[in-house]
């Protein structure tokens, strides 16, 4: 009996793994464009050829010739399974809606045999999230190798020049080309990124092209170009930077009411805490985020923290609504005075990293306004005598 | 997928003219009365609708109108499409600003940029201090429109923000026909990341 239980099971296991199969290959089927992937054995030779076209862009840059020497020496053979869990994983997203009342979580996603060591299962929400924990991995997944090495000799090149004007060179714009080199990897990530991966990610550019370039800018920025960019911002500005901590020292103690900021906003009015803590609170976190586009969700969410602390402070007593209409002049005065308040070392450059690699639809939407408004401010702390 | 473009317009005028009334009238329908809290009147998001079923959506930024914020301007008007100055008709001074901010971006802001002018509180016709007669003839030589509107009771405020949407919308398409998108000249290998990308239509009419 109890091998028959267990010839059962067997049976059971076997016919589920050949109905998993099938489904694949229906599917795979179904989508000619992932059939792509099938054939791009020679990914490498493509993405060498974009890396030689960069060389010849960036012939001093160091990492260039480390990313060549990267994927030359790249062992294919460890990228299948990667490959794989995204087109599995594209298979659950589309088919998801007919397993509705499954509750299956997307651990089911399991990482390749030679992680068995480090069993990290991982949930991923969509795709992006999918690759992302992808490149985590970077001894084992190409592209998370690429931006490793690629962060990795950014920095050891650029370190040492950017200790001084004369480490840099006098005359160079430092700004424009750190954001030049930083923009070039990008869109060669991107292009890798179809090789390595072929037709799911291809849809993916062709559908949301914008979307597949913010998502490729927040994997490359870790704390290595942000530590770079930040440090070449300060030089290019350190006239500027020296002239607004001047400022914040001298106006630390400043009230809403010394800003004419409406009454209404006055939140300091009647306590000898600062008013707004909660919004200042939050955006002293841009400091510790690396990406542009999470430095700009710090100062979305500060924007809003303006209304809920304002929201709390009438909460209960009586005001009309008109009243608490916050037009552009009370807007750009509470954001000074909540920028005095934080005390953000290097705000400019901040700013200047949302602005150089946020898309022309970010900076022209509500996103971009309150970046626009926080420069702003920038400009009127370092002009301001009260 | 039907796509929407989006605009970036941005409200300018001297202080007290009414520019963040205007554009909150025009966004109305998107409060919700029931309810006292804070309203972020300063960036407002609408979808117009254009003749020939066309859709576009304007992202409106307004700015600060104090004398003291004067500079801060340039930030504000960088990159848009149009831009709708507003001045009070009671008031001849504040036309005269309109003057300075036409010169101002005409010198410094894009230069396909469309304007439309907004002669404001014309509920308060009997205390008007501009001609409207000059203000249209002063509109027409810089190939602006021109439109009496109130915040108040609403009149102009829909056309105004319409034409401003078709003139912008205008603007873009002479662009377009005039800079098709390059193909893809290396192969299909290569993939094109544009700068920017269609929005869905928006169910609501404002942000």
């Amino acid at each position: 009996m109890g091998s028959g239980n267990s010839h059962n099971k067997l049976d059971y296991k076997k016919n589920y793994l050949q109905s998993v199969k099938e489904k694949k290959r229906e599917y795979i089927n179904q989508k000619k464009d992932l059939q792509m992937i099938f054939e791009f054995n020679n990914w490498k030779d493509y993405i060498i050829k974009e890396i030689e076209i960069l060389k010849s862009k960036l012939p001093e840059s160091l990492w260039v010739y480390e990313l060549q020497n990267f994927a030359q020496s790249w062992n294919n053979y460890k990228d299948y399974p990667w490959r794989w869990n995204l087109i599995w994983f594209d298979y659950l997203d589309t088919t998801k809606s007919q397993i509705i009342n499954i509750r299956r979580t997307r651990s089911s996603l399991q990482l390749p045999v030679f992680y068995e060591d480090k069993p990290e299962i991982f949930d991923a929400e969509n795709l992006y999230d999918l690759l992302h924990n992808q490149f985590l991995n970077s001894n084992n997944n190409f592209i998370g190798g690429l931006i490793v090495i690629f962060n990795t000799y950014f920095y050891q090149q650029h370190f040492d020049e950017l200790q001084s004007v004369d480490g840099w060179g006098e005359g160079r714009d430092v700004v424009k080309e750190l954001v030049e080199e930083i923009k070039s990897f990008v869109f060669l990530s991107i292009q890798a990124l179809s090789n390595y991966y072929g037709g799911i990610i291809i849809e993916k550019i062709n559908e949301t092209p914008g979307k597949v370039y913010d998502f490729m800018v927040e994997e490359t920025f870790l704390e290595y170009i942000h530590e770079i960019l930040m440090r070449g911002f300060l030089l290019a500005n350190y006239k500027s930077e020296s002239i607004y901590q001047e400022k914040l020292q001298k106006y630390q103690k400043i009230t809403c009411a010394d800003l004419q900021i409406k009454k209404a906003f006055q939140l300091d009015l009647n306590s000898s805490t600062p008013a707004y803590d909660k919004a200042i609170e939050k955006l002293q976190k841009i400091e510790s985020v690396f990406s542009p586009f999470k430095k700009l969700n710090i100062i979305i969410q500060t924007s809003r923290m303006i209304c809920e602390c304002i929201d709390d402070y009438w909460t209960d007593k009586i005001i009309s609504e008109e009243h608490l209409m916050v037009d552009a002049d009370q807007i750009l005065s509470i954001f000074t005075y909540i920028v005095l308040k934080a005390h953000i070392n290097n705000l400019a450059g901040h700013i200047k990293i949302i602005q150089e690699f946020a898309r022309f639809i970010t900076n022209n939407s509500s996103m971009g306004y309150y970046v626009t408004t926080i420069e702003a401010c920038l400009e009127q702390i370092k002009n301001m005598e009260l | 997928m039907d796509s929407v473009k989006e605009f970036k317009i941005v409200t300018l005028g001297e202080g007290r003219v009414g520019k963040t009334s205007l554009t909150l009238k025009f966004a109305r329908n998107e409060f919700h009365d029931n309810e006292i809290s804070t309203v972020q009147a300063n960036f407002i998001q609408k979808d117009v609708q254009l003749d020939g079923g066309i859709q576009v959506r304007l992202n409106i930024w307004d700015t600060a109108g104090q004398e003291r914020f004067r500079a801060l301007a340039p930030n504000y008007y960088r990159q848009a499409n149009g831009a709708v100055i507003a001045y009070d008709i009671t008031d001849a001074g504040s036309f005269n600003k309109v003057k300075a901010w036409v010169k101002e971006l005409q010198s410094q802001a894009d230069k396909d940029i469309s304007i439309v002018i907004a002669g404001n509180k014309c509920d308060r016709e009997s205390e008007r201090q501009i001609s409207a007669q000059d203000a249209i003839d002063y509109a027409n030589s810089i190939n602006a429109a021109h439109f009496n509107s109130s915040a108040k009771s609403g009149k102009g405020v829909n056309e105004l923000y319409t034409e401003i949407a078709r003139r912008v919308y205008a603007v873009h398409q002479k662009n377009a026909k005039a800079n098709p998108q390059l193909s893809n000249s290396r192969g299909g290998r290569r993939v094109r990341v544009t700068n920017d990308e269609p929005q869905k239509p928006k169910n609501k009419n404002c942000c």
